[in-house]
């Protein structure tokens, strides 16, 4: 079973007047697994905390499936938020995976057994793992638990390559067996984006986009070629330009917006190039780009 | 397929948070019998090498449990409050999981207690000691050390009130912080140290009660005052956690 998930107008505004999310507006179908993007400070983790019920929206509203989660024992054992691995630990491994399992009505106990064995996790006092063992141990929670909504806010940023290889090949291979919504927060964005569904781009408290990852890239385009001819497409298509780089009298355009067959036979008879931009570019550009950038090459 | 949630009940979950302290507070309650016993060996093998005994030692000993039982009131909040509302349980359901779990654990460590008595009265018995109270202080509503249904029951109020008093304190702090939260340091302490005025037991109820120089209630009023206590502080500690947030860096999945 999946569940919809849903913000409407969710703003939450912190004891010491900081606005952390303003009047989000976000709607994730139920079996999407969404990246979740934003700098640090964008209000990624504020969002995940409305979504946990760790608190409540100062204005507008969380749904889950529909309904509001706060205080919903139905719902709220349907929701899981995996955060960053804190320090400490007084339990051992094994004492905490059993826990776990006692809470969550979807545990899936033969599973966490596997990914103990394959994060290569002892069993020892938390305190005493690394910190990649640490963050291996949190991502096990958000696999094993298999919550119908489960939320990673960048646990994985202490584990090495490999071991996030690993947690990703498991959250897709997973996902196939047991659809579920997954939210994935994170700054690897190129490592995962093959991953995302659908992306949501938060800066600044706002949400600045929310799309389907292909139409997401599709919409980024780089525009190259003289600069007087790429200035003159970028403005006759309407496209939004998030930075540029100027050569001589080349231009580099990093675009913004939906090309059109004739926009793109157009561009071609002008002489000028048309690219795709990484996902991680296009979230550069997006998040806390607010005017276009220049730069000489 | 995306479906809307089900409004099917789902399986009682102040149940499983219950079931899951429980287990967890399991090794505490161990922990604290190891002391208990430590505590009444060493007396016992103290008091046999150097002197006669003439009054129960174990009445001075047990004393000291229901701040363990304080203890363990904090410890739930402050430790599992965010571990369990990390694992998706409500602030509802842990509060009502925690008080059944601290409940569970009053009645064990009552009984583990009484228990106490017993076996302290079969070692006086074989040592031809006379196993009496010798408190000169403490008033208890009971009047000899073998009077185990009175012991069970004046115990196991003394460590309701005494972890739920934990619980209150910490709820407080964790609903307005540490300066309004302080306002019910009081509160919590009114809780354990009215029960023991009531109970007449405990070292703090004793010193309030030679200071005002005042005597017990009758047994069924000191119980019906300590129950009071147990019921207003845990509806008081449901009120504050009802409505506490959680920080993000807060959210924990493990102790």
């Amino acid at each position: 079973m999946t569940l919809d998930l849903e913000l409407r107008g969710a703003s939450l505004r912190y004891d010491d007047g900081t606005e952390a999310l303003r009047g989000i507006d976000l709607s994730v179908p139920g079996g999407t697994i969404l990246g979740l993007l934003g700098r640090n400070g964008a209000g990624k983790s504020s969002l995940m905390s409305l979504v946990a019920s760790l608190r409540r929206p100062t204005d507008g509203q969380v749904l889950i499936g529909g309904r509001d989660p706060w205080e919903d024992a139905e719902l709220t054992a349907r929701v899981a938020l995996v955060g960053e691995a804190a320090e400490g630990g007084a339990w051992k491994v094994r004492d905490a995976v059993t826990s776990a399992g006692r809470l969550r009505p979807t545990w899936d106990a033969a599973y966490a057994d596997r990914l103990l064995d394959l994060f290569e996790i002892p069993n020892v006092k938390i305190a005493k793992l690394s910190r990649g063992k640490r963050a291996a141990l949190a991502c096990l929670f958000g696999l094993a638990g298999r919550a119908p909504i489960t939320m990673y806010d960048e646990p994985y940023l202490g584990m090495d390559a490999p071991a996030r290889y690993a947690f990703y090949d498991e959250v897709l291979s997973d996902y196939m067996v047991h659809p579920r919504t997954v939210i994935l927060s994170t700054h690897h964005i190129d490592e995962v984006a093959s991953l995302f569904g659908r992306v949501a781009i938060l800066d600044d408290g706002r949400l600045v986009t929310d799309d389907e990852t292909d139409s997401l890239r599709a919409r980024g385009t780089e525009v190259t070629g003289p600069a007087a001819a790429v200035d003159e497409f970028t403005g006759a298509a309407g496209l939004r330009v998030l930075s540029t780089r100027s050569l001589g009298g080349t231009k580099a355009a990093v675009t913004y917006g939906d090309l059109t067959d004739v926009a793109r036979r157009r561009a071609a008879d002008a002489g000028l190039e048309l690219g795709p931009i990484p996902l991680q570019d296009l979230f550069v550009h997006l998040s806390g780009a607010t005017q276009p950038e220049e730069a000489s090459l | 397929m995306s479906t809307t949630a089900s409004t099917t009940t789902a399986r009682r979950p102040w149940l499983r948070a219950a079931g899951a302290l429980g287990a967890d507070l399991s090794f505490y309650a161990v922990v604290w019998t190891g002391v208990g016993a430590a505590l009444l060996i060493i007396n016992l093998v103290a008091n046999t090498v150097w002197g006669d005994l003439e009054a129960s030692i174990w009445d001075g000993n047990a004393s000291i449990f229901q701040y363990a039982m304080l203890g363990a009131g904090i410890m739930v909040v402050a430790g599992y409050l965010p571990v369990y509302l990390t694992h998706g349980i409500t602030r509802r359901d842990v509060t009502s999981g925690a008080l059944i779990a601290l409940v569970g654990l009053a009645v064990v460590a009552a009984l583990a207690t009484t228990a106490g008595y017993l076996v302290e009265s079969v070692v006086f018995d074989v040592a031809g000691w006379p196993h009496v109270l010798g408190g000169e202080h403490e008033m208890h509503i009971y009047d000899s050390p073998d009077q185990y249904g009175l012991i069970f029951v004046e115990l196991f109020f003394l460590y309701a009130t005494h972890a739920i008093a934990g619980m209150l304190i910490v709820a407080a702090l964790f609903r307005l912080g540490w300066v309004f939260g302080s306002v019910f340091l009081l509160a919590g302490a009114g809780v354990a140290v009215g029960a023991e005025l009531a109970l007449g037991s405990g070292a703090a109820g004793v010193l309030i009660r030679d200071w005002l120089d005042i005597g017990a209630p009758p047994v069924v009023v000191g119980l019906l005052i300590a129950g009071g206590l147990a019921v207003g502080g845990a509806l008081l500690t449901r009120a504050l956690l009802a409505g506490v947030v959680i920080e993000s860096k807060d959210a924990a999945l493990w102790r």
